[in-house]
């Protein structure tokens, strides 16, 4: 068990948006994160991942993990921003580093196998505002990986993208999660892709409806599908 | 008169030397700021300013005594308001900086006798720099050149994703709080320069037009400050033997540099 989470309550006001979520997420598991608009799913993966607070439950980790996170894309905010592809995907090793934090040679030699690995090396001295929605969403999960982190959150990661770029992002993170042994908890509207690649579901609607394995969801989707959640 | 008799007068000295030292943080601060879409927070905090100097010349206390905290908590209170989503961060600019001018307004109108004075402190005078403000500004510049030198990583990656930034434990509050202070107390110093209608124009300008030519951040950084120094220096200068009006010089000399920047972004582009 890498994550556990008993009895979450969250709420933006008075209304609690989640409520009562208790799950275990095994290492090494890949959990799709699925619900309608307004369910909870992002507000549930943004508790996880620290970046809410004043939750009631708890959540726990196996001691501290190495966290992976890649949130929605913003290219109108990153259009001007005067940053490579290169020092992009360099922030995620630097950002663990203390101060000063000196990218090393070692860093570089990371950098450079991961841009490598994702197709990005010839356009690592590019500015980010000049790569395509899918190649910045590219470079963001490059620099989500780079550490080889223990648990990678996604938060919509194919949100506004090409199908191509999406099937392609579904494969990169299956690849991670068979062979780095990624845990990998990834929230999504793309019902057919998570459940095609997920190895467990997690369906969300303010409540808990389902957690278990994918390939037993089938019923607990009709029923979601039925009560007109999605 | 000779170009080096203006040297002959301790107050442009002193006007040459804050000016620069202010252009610098401006422009180095600004760069931040503006991309993290808070290129404004420059004008509500100078609107701040002007209310304070007129609560200090109302209490007859020093005016950087009562500015100084009171910008920074305008500043403080702009980032909070944005960070518990009260409100849109221009928005909390918006409000803050239209009820402290309400606020300079009301007193200027009820209080006589120093009206004349906080003219000085809307469109500028390098004539009110005292050796305080000088002393300040020596302080201030190598704290922000210190700041960015030391934590220039960690500042990029706040700037670029915050939420990324949060999750890997970076303590993006400090930061945050630690760069709006040093621009609170860059605008304090600045209005001397510009005046508080004009401040924000040294945080925007000097690093939009870098924007548009440079590829890189350390460049973006060092191409701004070079804008913003030699802007304020020219500007000064010009004001002294034309009689012109410095702050107003300054910062047409900078949107003048802007559109410099947009035709040689043009050119390069072919």
């Amino acid at each position: 068990m890498i994550l556990r989470v008993e009895d979450l309550f969250f709420g933006y006001g008075r209304d609690d948006v989640l409520a009562h979520i208790s799950f275990e997420v095994a290492a090494g598991d890949y959990v799709g994160i699925i619900g309608a608009n307004g369910s909870g799913k992002s507000t549930l993966l943004k508790c996880l991942a620290g970046l809410l607070t004043g939750y009631r439950g708890q959540i726990l980790f196996d001691g501290q993990p190495r966290i992976g996170y890649l949130p929605q894309q913003s290219p109108e905010h990153r259009s001007q921003f005067p940053i490579s592809v290169e020092e992009v995907t360099a922030m995620g090793i630097l950002a663990l580093k203390p101060h000063p934090r000196i990218y090393a040679r070692e860093d570089k030699k990371r950098v450079e196998q991961i841009l490598k690995e994702f197709g990005l090396w010839t356009v690592r001295k590019r500015r980010i505002g000049e790569l395509s929605g899918g190649q910045q969403q590219r470079v963001h999960l490059a620099r989500a990986l780079v550490t080889n982190p223990q648990i990678l959150m996604l938060d919509e990661p194919t949100n506004g993208l090409d199908p191509s770029f999406r099937e392609e992002m579904f494969s990169i993170l299956a690849r991670w999660n068979a062979e780095a042994k990624t845990t990998i908890l990834l929230v999504s509207h793309e019902l057919n892709e998570v459940a095609k690649y997920a190895k467990t579901l997690l369906i969300l609607h303010r409540t808990l409806q389902y957690f278990g394995p994918a390939n037993q969801a089938e019923s607990a989707l009709k029923e979601v599908r039925k009560n007109e959640i999605f | 008169m000779k170009f080096f008799d203006m040297f002959q007068y301790a107050f442009m000295n002193k006007a040459f030397l804050m000016g620069a030292l202010i252009a610098l943080c401006c422009s180095c601060l600004g760069l931040f700021l503006i991309l993290r879409k808070y290129s404004m927070i420059g004008d509500g905090l100078g609107h701040v300013s002007f209310a304070s100097v007129a609560v200090a010349l109302l209490v007859g206390a020093s005016d950087l005594i009562i500015s100084i905290p009171m910008v920074t908590i305008a500043s403080f209170l702009i980032y909070r308001f944005s960070q518990k989503k009260m409100m849109h961060g221009d928005a909390a600019i918006g409000l803050i900086s239209a009820t402290f001018m309400a606020l300079g307004v009301f007193i200027a109108s009820q209080a006589e006798g120093f009206n004349a004075d906080i003219l000085s402190y809307l469109f500028g005078s390098i004539l009110a720099i005292s050796d305080a403000d000088v002393y300040i500004a020596l302080i201030l510049a190598p704290l922000v050149l210190a700041l960015i030198l030391f934590f220039y990583h960690t500042l990029v990656f706040i700037t670029y994703d915050e939420d990324f930034s949060r999750v890997l434990h970076v303590r993006v509050n400090v930061y945050n709080y630690l760069l709006l202070a040093l621009t609170s107390v860059t605008v304090v110093l600045g209005i001397r320069v510009v005046g508080s209608l004009l401040i924000s124009s040294l945080i925007i300008f000097p690093a939009v037009t870098a924007l548009q030519i440079s590829k890189g951040f350390r460049s973006s950084l060092i191409l701004s400050s070079f804008i913003s120094v030699s802007c304020v220096i020219i500007g000064i200068t010009l004001a002294f033997f034309l009689n012109w009006p410095a702050g107003a010089t300054i910062v047409l000399l900078n949107g003048i540099a802007f559109l410099c920047s947009l035709i040689l972004k043009r050119l390069l582009r072919r």
